[in-house]
């Protein structure tokens, strides 16, 4: 008689091999594991609940059509973190199409009003409370272009090289550079003038 | 050539430049004050963002979303794999497709064609001419020339004239 599995007592590793095998239960326990994270990366993305929801539910299927592709050269979270920004990318691109020419988007073909900021010197994330900190970082990037919040994440929280950033995000280096620097000077000014606010 | 000073700075803060590069920016940043200016602010803001993300959490329950998913999977699963099509139809699939839509758009062509009284390229205006008798055993016929925007009825006796029954008369008599 097969012995019960212990499946939160297993590691990813084992429960990834047991989930290759057909096995649904340890399946389940990787979803019940890693969805917080996953969605989290899908609502970062796309701003929206109800399309962070579907587009996590639906990374987790594929990555179980995919399972047996998946050779373990990165940890399964990474793995499945990359389907799921692969398919907020196809969305948000699946949108921008669907959606006449933005002010936003010319703006960043000249530079947009970034090129003529002025540098910020104090150090807007200086002596915040970490809470406090995480609420301004997410209320900035909610006002960037999908472009800019889109490279930053990639960037800054997934730690993708520029290389990588292209590839996915289907540009060219130069315009992964030059998204980002915007990027970062637009929240550099964004968190500046929270704390202005907070000063008044 | 400036922008491109400012994507060095900060392809040199993340690490992305060769060592000749990053010679040549630290260089720069040495003798610049508003290059190390805006590399400080570039840098702040990197820190700043690291580590620091909002931790959304999925507003559904773990019994809800994998039932979600679970469905999903049978879904899938119980739909059987698609039999490979034929040899033949994989090479109509692939040779004859660009002809069938070439045809299509050729048909297009002449039912415009038609619609727009565009018919001066086709042979004969002669097809668009109709003579049409609609009972059988009428004398009257109609002639109809699109082209030439014209309708030509012909009306004629059949009851034969005072004259030609005399003169059948006289035949038989």
């Amino acid at each position: 008689m097969a012995s019960k599995k212990d499946y939160p007592s297993m590691d990813d590793v084992a429960l990834f091999k047991a989930a290759q095998r057909g096995d649904m239960q340890a399946f389940e326990e990787l979803v019940a594991r890693h969805r917080d994270k996953i969605y989290a990366r899908a609502f970062s993305m796309m701003r929206n609940e109800e399309d962070a929801i579907d587009l996590s539910q639906e990374a987790w299927v594929k990555s179980w059509q995919r399972l047996k592709q998946f050779q373990g050269e990165s940890s399964f979270l990474t793995w499945m973190t990359r389907i799921v920004i692969n398919l907020c990318l196809d969305k948000l691109r699946k949108h921008k199409r669907e959606r006449a020419e933005s002010i936003e988007g010319l703006e960043e073909e000249s530079g947009g009003v970034e090129r003529q900021m002025p540098i910020v010197t104090p150090n807007p994330t200086e002596k915040l409370e970490r809470a406090e900190l995480r609420a301004r970082i997410d209320k900035a990037l909610n006002q960037l272009s999908y472009e800019h919040r889109t490279v930053l994440i990639l960037h800054e929280f997934e730690e993708l090289e520029y290389k990588e950033i292209a590839k996915r995000m289907q540009c060219s280096i130069g315009t992964v550079m030059s998204r980002l620097f915007y990027a970062r000077r637009k929240m550099a000014v964004l968190m500046m003038s929270y704390r202005k606010e907070e000063m008044r | 050539m400036k922008h491109e000073m400012d994507l060095k700075l900060q392809a040199y803060l993340d690490g992305e430049l060769s060592p000749g590069e990053s010679a040549e920016v630290a260089a720069l940043m040495e003798k610049d004050a508003t290059a190390r200016a805006l590399y400080t602010e570039l840098q702040q803001t990197s820190v700043g963002l690291k580590g620091n993300e909002v931790e959304w959490r999925l507003p559904e329950s773990r019994e809800f979303f994998w039932s979600k998913i679970e469905r999903e999977i049978q879904k899938l699963e119980a739909t059987p794999a698609s039999p490979a099509a034929p040899w033949w139809l994989a090479f109509v699939r692939r040779h004859l497709a660009a002809a069938s839509g070439f045809g299509v758009a050729t048909a297009l062509l002449v039912v415009a064609a038609f619609q727009m009284n565009m018919v001066s390229f086709l042979p004969s205006h002669d097809l668009f001419e109709e003579i049409e008798n609609p009972i059988g055993d009428s004398t009257s016929f109609s002639f109809r020339s699109e082209s030439q925007k014209m309708t030509v009825v012909w009306i004629s006796d059949s009851t034969p004239s005072d004259d030609e029954s005399d003169s059948a008369d006289d035949s038989i008599q």
